[in-house]
């Protein structure tokens, strides 16, 4: 099986409900002292399904200004930026009165959204601005699995490395059902949002600033279609960022088996490699793959933004050449995207396959793009390789990047493409 | 006068029942006073009187309850103009009639009567050739596909071609043997080896030419044109063996067409209308066998930028 594949699943989003309590306070009282104290600060927000009257996602949010608006996570409301029309918002206080609300502002690539709430105090959380060092006693405030309140304890651990979009880590274990509430440090500020889990005690933040930010920057949405155009232009601003700055820096280039092949293409990537260790395989063969870890979540059954690719060295001296091309066939395939698996979001993959003559050598490559339905402008893409020149050694590439204009990703495939030679011996 | 014969239980590879007339008359009926007395509970006790009058036959219709046809038209009442070799159907029965000068159609040749009729096939022959296809299938996977050390499954593979041959043989065989009182074993056994046996050289041409054109739906189309053709031959020899049809070939020709369309038909009703796995020349050969001259990577960026652009 292929290792490779762009897969999701450290990936776990938090999004039921919880409540919150708070004290801004110079010195954190205990849990039961603040949940007393700042509970009408926190409120339930519901995705309501209007045909059936009942809820399809749950959430919780806070209150992050004087005039009422709310923090929450995007996933928490996504059902209502997507389908406008069979979903209502509902915003709960802690005295279990709903509360008229609208939706303000999303940043997809974040995970946040914003809420305005009509009736509210003047009373908010305040956004941390001191910069924690590592190892900072840090506490998570949610409802996991709608067992009740908790206050999760954990150790701030700032920015993950390497990562393609800024994420908290909290060395702390998050549990469904906590997202959208606040982090906040023992001086009482908020550190980020809930949004996460990657494993046994690895959480994952959305920073403070990046709330601050979206809270400055609000913009004013109308309707559905307004909506799609945000995710849109938000995710190609994202995308060209990202792989502007892969294309613009030069190539690193290093040996794999006989080819000079790209190297590590841009630190938010994680490389992994390993030879196959078959006792009855007469060839030999190693393989390494590097990928992205963060994906963006668009909606429960659909995400994007990944980017990863594999080389695979094989080699014979066992094998005929049929017998040896027939081994290189097994393992001539696209890398397999998880990323949606339903018509509403995408064409079909359509793919064009040629032989090409690379830097003097054949190869038999192949292309395969499929487009985004509702954000036009944005593709997956995959790219895969094998060489064909030579008898008893080939290499097999891949390449997949999901959510990439069509520009970027035949820069990149061109770019691929360019820098594979052959090391002559 | 020309006698009138007429033929009743026509069947293929076996003596038809015939009856002529007596001195200018025939009568046909359920009634045993008719010269062919048929046991039809659909003919009349006397449904039918054929008369010959001045070297022309004719014939009445004696009842209506069920209607007469005259090659395929019915016909009532009297006097009715008989040719030699009309055919007549009366109630469920069918016949034939003759006239005693009636030209006989020539001698159909027997297929390659020399060399592979029946008796000069022996089951040691066919057993051989059996023998030598199944192996030779197992070998040519071996040579091609074999990537490790396990070399079981192309054992495996000749034994599975084996009993395939055998059933298909064996069942063709039974069919001879209910239709023609012939099973003509050896025959089927033989060229069932021979065919499946082509199927083994011609395997090899699909994946190629998904490979030299680089599009997979060549190497579909080729799939099924090679599906045909060996279904085409391979029924054009069992039907020859098993049968008495005239048009063997055109029979096996026309099956074997219409079975590779409900196949090709029922892939794609299947098809989903989605899929998340792309569709592409995933052939991978031997440098050696490569024909086409590469592209330049602009040229194939190129391609790749307009299928992109089309993409709605």
């Amino acid at each position: 099986m292929r290792k490779g594949v762009l897969t999701l699943c450290n990936f776990v989003l938090i999004g039921l409900s919880f409540w919150l309590f708070f004290a801004p306070a110079d010195v954190l009282g205990d849990a039961s002292q603040i949940f007393d104290d700042r509970k009408k600060l926190v409120y339930q927000i519901r995705i309501i399904d209007i045909s059936s009257g009942d809820k399809s996602s749950i959430g919780s949010g806070f209150q992050v200004s004087a005039d009422g608006v709310l923090a929450t996570n995007y996933h928490v409301v996504s059902d209502l930026i997507h389908e406008q029309d069979r979903h209502r918002l509902e915003v709960i206080d802690y005295l279990g009165n709903t509360i008229q609300s609208s939706l303000l502002d999303f940043d997809v690539v974040h995970d946040i959204a914003l809420i305005k709430i009509s009736t509210h105090g003047s009373d908010f959380f305040r956004i941390g601005k001191k910069s924690l060092s590592k190892g900072q006693r840090i506490y998570s405030i949610g409802n996991p699995q709608d067992l009740g309140m908790t206050i999760i304890e954990g150790n701030y651990n700032g920015l993950v490395e390497n990562s393609r979009h800024k994420r908290l880590l909290f060395s702390g274990s998050l549990n469904p059902g906590m997202s959208g509430g606040p982090a906040i440090d023992e001086a009482g500020y908020v550190v980020g949002i809930n949004v996460s889990k990657g494993g046994e005690q690895i959480s994952f933040l959305v920073p403070s600033e990046l709330l601050s930010m979206r809270i400055k920057g609000l913009r004013e949405h109308a309707s559905d279609a307004d909506y799609a155009e945000v995710i849109q232009k938000d995710l190609y601003r994202d995308q060209d960022q990202y792989f502007k700055r892969i294309l613009e820096s030069t190539v690193p280039s290093e040996l794999f088996g006989k080819l000079m092949l790209p190297g590590k293409l841009d630190p938010s990537l994680k490389c992994w490699g390993h030879t196959v260790d078959k006792p009855k395989l007469l060839y030999e063969s190693f393989h390494k793959h590097c990928r992205t870890e963060d994906n963006l979540f668009i909606d429960g059954e659909f995400n994007t933004g990944s980017f990863a690719y594999n080389y695979e060295w094989m080699s014979t001296e066992k094998l005929n050449r049929l017998q040896f091309y027939h081994a290189v066939e097994s393992r001539f395939e696209h890398l397999s995207l998880y990323n949606l698996d339903k018509e509403k979001y995408a064409t079909n993959l359509s793919c064009t396959t040629d032989f090409v003559t690379i830097n003097q050598e054949s190869w038999k490559a192949s292309i395969c793009f499929r487009k985004y339905k509702q954000y036009h402008s944005l593709y997956d893409a995959t790219l895969l390789l094998a060489s064909v020149g030579q008898n008893h050694q080939a290499a097999v590439v891949t390449t997949a990047a999901t959510g990439i204009s069509k520009e970027n990703a035949m820069a990149l495939f061109r770019m691929f493409m360019g820098a594979i030679k052959w090391k002559r011996s | 006068m020309e006698t009138l014969v007429v033929q009743t239980g026509i069947k293929h590879g076996r003596v038809a029942e015939i009856t002529r007339s007596e001195q200018g008359r025939l009568t046909i009926g359920r009634g045993f006073d008719n010269t062919i007395v048929l046991t039809d509970p659909y003919v009349a006790p006397r449904q039918l009187d054929f008369r010959c009058n001045e070297g022309q036959w004719s014939v009445d219709v004696l009842d209506e309850t069920n209607p007469v046809l005259l090659n395929g038209k019915v016909v009532r009442g009297e006097g009715i103009a008989i040719d030699s070799g009309d055919r007549l159907t009366v109630g469920r029965t069918r016949l034939r009639v003759f006239s005693s000068d009636h030209q006989i159609e020539t001698t159909h040749k027997l297929f390659w009567n020399s060399k592979l009729h029946a008796d000069k096939v022996g089951i040691f022959t066919a057993l051989s050739a059996f023998l030598v296809v199944s192996f030779l299938d197992g070998f040519f996977e071996y040579v091609q596909a074999a990537i490790t050390s396990e070399t079981k499954e192309y054992g495996f593979s000749a034994l599975m071609l084996a009993v395939v041959i055998i059933v298909w043989a064996g069942i063709w065989s039974l069919i001879g043997r209910l239709l023609r009182h012939q099973p003509h074993f050896s025959m089927q056994l033989f060229t069932t080896s021979l065919v499946l046996g082509l199927l083994v050289f011609l395997n090899p041409l699909i994946t190629y030419l998904d490979y030299a054109s680089s599009s997979a739906m060549v190497g579909e189309y080729a799939a099924y044109g090679v599906a045909f053709i060996i279904l085409s031959l391979l029924l054009k020899f069992n039907l020859f063996y098993a049968t008495n049809i005239k048009h063997n070939t055109l029979s096996a020709v026309i099956v074997s067409a219409m079975i590779v369309m409900l196949a090709y038909t029922a892939v794609f009703i299947r098809q989903d209308t989605f899929s998340t796995t792309p569709t592409f020349s995933a052939t991978v050969k031997a440098p050696f066998a490569k024909v086409r001259s590469d592209q330049t990577l602009d040229t194939f960026l190129g391609v790749v930028n307009l299928t992109v652009e089309r993409l709605k």
